[in-house]
């Protein structure tokens, strides 16, 4: 078998199974793959020639037995920021925007492709998924494509509108009392418990090798190449460990050559436990309790954050966290700069970005790359203020004139 | 101070397979040892090497997080359900 779960501390090998931890050592299991004949096997060009899904690249993603999904996941825009980079002082900026993933706009449509393939394998007809809100639009969505029953349990006080879609998916929500990391630990005991696949506990090694598929494409759209920096929101830290262990892969399989990425990570100040971590240097994270509007990174106690940090540490990188009102200006900038309207998460990233220049973390000249990873409809919450006093005027002509036309007037005579 | 102390999925193996064990102790700390005479291998695969909670194994103490309370010096009271599961997991 070329793929089997490996522990990533004692190397204990199994066949795939619906485990997340080590049975030796606790430590957790991760898909192992040969790269050795895949480094014989893989060429650009027959990827090239493949459908553009996040499946183009199955052969570095878990081996399924039911066939690769036909549904159109990843594969998303990578933009040339320009107007973006010209506010940033960054010349060579580039977005990569999972806000327009299909089918659930964010990047978790990726891991649940991954996950719900696997399911269907081990023969689970439920599935299910503790979540911020992404997660749960994009397992809610997924299970209804593939007939699957789901249970959807996420923190009571989410935001709506992250909730609406799954509350119309044929899927069960279910609200716990607590933060994220209550529910996560209501998870992981179900999971012993019923016979349920949840995708970020039980299915989590197969799941988590979805988020590869981010670093992947940023890789081939530039041309096959490795970006010199790449920003990345950290929750779990599953994320940006994943585009690092990407990044690895292609060169270690000859795809792409292979250069330092430094890989910088970017968190909300009222939930920073990886970025106290790098920013501190200690070996220990300590879990906090989240205090932050940007719920899709409120992640207290992240499973993968010692991971992240080592990342982060080994390329060269990164971290740093922002105010909520330094994220909501990293909405707007992106937003008014680029056109693309993205979630808290992806104002993290902006405004992290910012700051990181700022401390001349970050090189000014080099290919960089922001991690956008959900999409701004689904937290309105935090720029609904840009809606307040909105001009209202009567239909008539020159009512609009009074307000836009001899404004523009104005201020064209002013640029002379 | 009586307590229980349940162990989910592959860490059961570390109380020879039982879903859960009664203990006499004051504190979580306190009840780890005991359950280290018992069962030999358990200290080793919970504890670090400085005698902290292993990063990748959490313990809940009615449902919360003992890291949010006293970590192994969190104090046990009757009746107290103690947790050991594994941290991996979310995201």
């Amino acid at each position: 078998m070329s793929q089997t779960l490996a522990c990533n501390t004692c190397g204990e090998r199994a066949e795939f199974k619906p485990e997340t931890v080590c049975p030796s050592c606790f430590n957790p299991l991760e898909v192992s793959y040969d790269y050795d004949t895949l480094r014989e096997q893989l060429r650009t060009v027959e990827i090239e020639g493949r459908p553009t899904t996040m499946w183009r690249y199955r052969e570095l993603l878990p081996a399924l037995e039911g066939g690769i999904p036909d549904s159109p996941v990843g594969w998303t825009p990578l933009i040339r920021a320009r107007r973006l980079g010209k506010a940033l002082g960054m010349p060579n900026l580039y977005v990569k925007n999972d806000a327009v993933n299909f089918p659930s706009l964010s990047f978790k449509d990726r891991v649940v492709s991954v996950a719900l393939a696997k399911a269907v394998d081990f023969g689970f007809r439920k599935v299910g998924c503790a979540s911020t809100g992404n997660l749960a639009n994009a397992v809610g969505a997924q299970a209804t494509m593939l007939d699957l029953e789901s249970v959807i349990l996420i923190p009571e006080d989410l935001e709506p509108p992250k909730i609406l879609a799954s509350a119309c998916y044929k899927t069960q929500v279910v609200k716990v009392k607590g933060t994220y990391d209550d529910v996560n630990r209501l998870c992981t005991e179900l999971t012993y418990r019923e016979n349920l696949g949840i995708v970020n506990v039980n299915l989590r090694p197969f799941y988590s090798e979805g988020s590869k598929t981010v670093g992947f494409e940023i890789a081939e759209q530039l041309g096959w190449r490795l970006p010199d920096q790449v920003v990345v929101p950290m929750a779990g830290g599953s994320l940006i460990s994943k585009i690092g262990k990407a990044f690895r892969e292609l060169a270690q399989v000859g795809l792409v050559a292979d250069k330092p990425a430094g890989i910088f990570g970017a968190q909300a100040t009222g939930c920073a436990p990886i970025a106290t971590l790098v920013k501190n240097g200690s070996e220990e994270l300590v879990p906090v309790k989240p205090d932050t509007q940007v719920k899709s990174l409120s992640i207290g106690a992240p499973a993968d954050g010692h991971r992240a940090a080592g990342i982060i540490r080994d390329s060269g990188g990164w971290a740093e966290d922002v105010s909520d009102e330094e994220t909501v200006a990293g909405i707007t900038l992106l937003a008014e700069t680029e056109g693309i309207f993205t979630e808290g998460a992806g104002g993290v990233t902006v405004a992290v970005t910012k700051k990181l220049l700022e401390q001349r973390r970050l090189q000014r000249d080099a290919l960089t790359v922001l991690c956008i990873t959900g999409n701004g409809l689904k937290t309105p919450d935090l720029v609904t203020h840009r809606t307040e006093d909105l001009p209202v005027i009567e239909p008539k002509y020159s009512s609009y004139t009074t307000l836009v036309t001899n404004r523009e007037e104005v201020a064209y005579a002013g640029k002379d | 101070m009586q307590a229980k102390i349940e162990f989910l999925g592959p860490l059961k193996q570390l109380v020879d397979g039982q879903d859960a064990v009664e203990v006499h102790a004051a504190s979580v700390g306190e009840a780890l040892e005991e359950l280290q005479q018992q069962y030999g291998q358990l200290g080793k695969r919970l504890l670090a090497e400085d005698g902290s909670l292993h990063r990748h194994i959490n313990i809940y103490v009615n449902e919360e997080d003992i890291r949010f309370r006293e970590n192994l010096q969190t104090v046990l009271s009757p009746g107290d359900q103690v947790t050991v599961i594994s941290a991996i997991a979310g995201g």
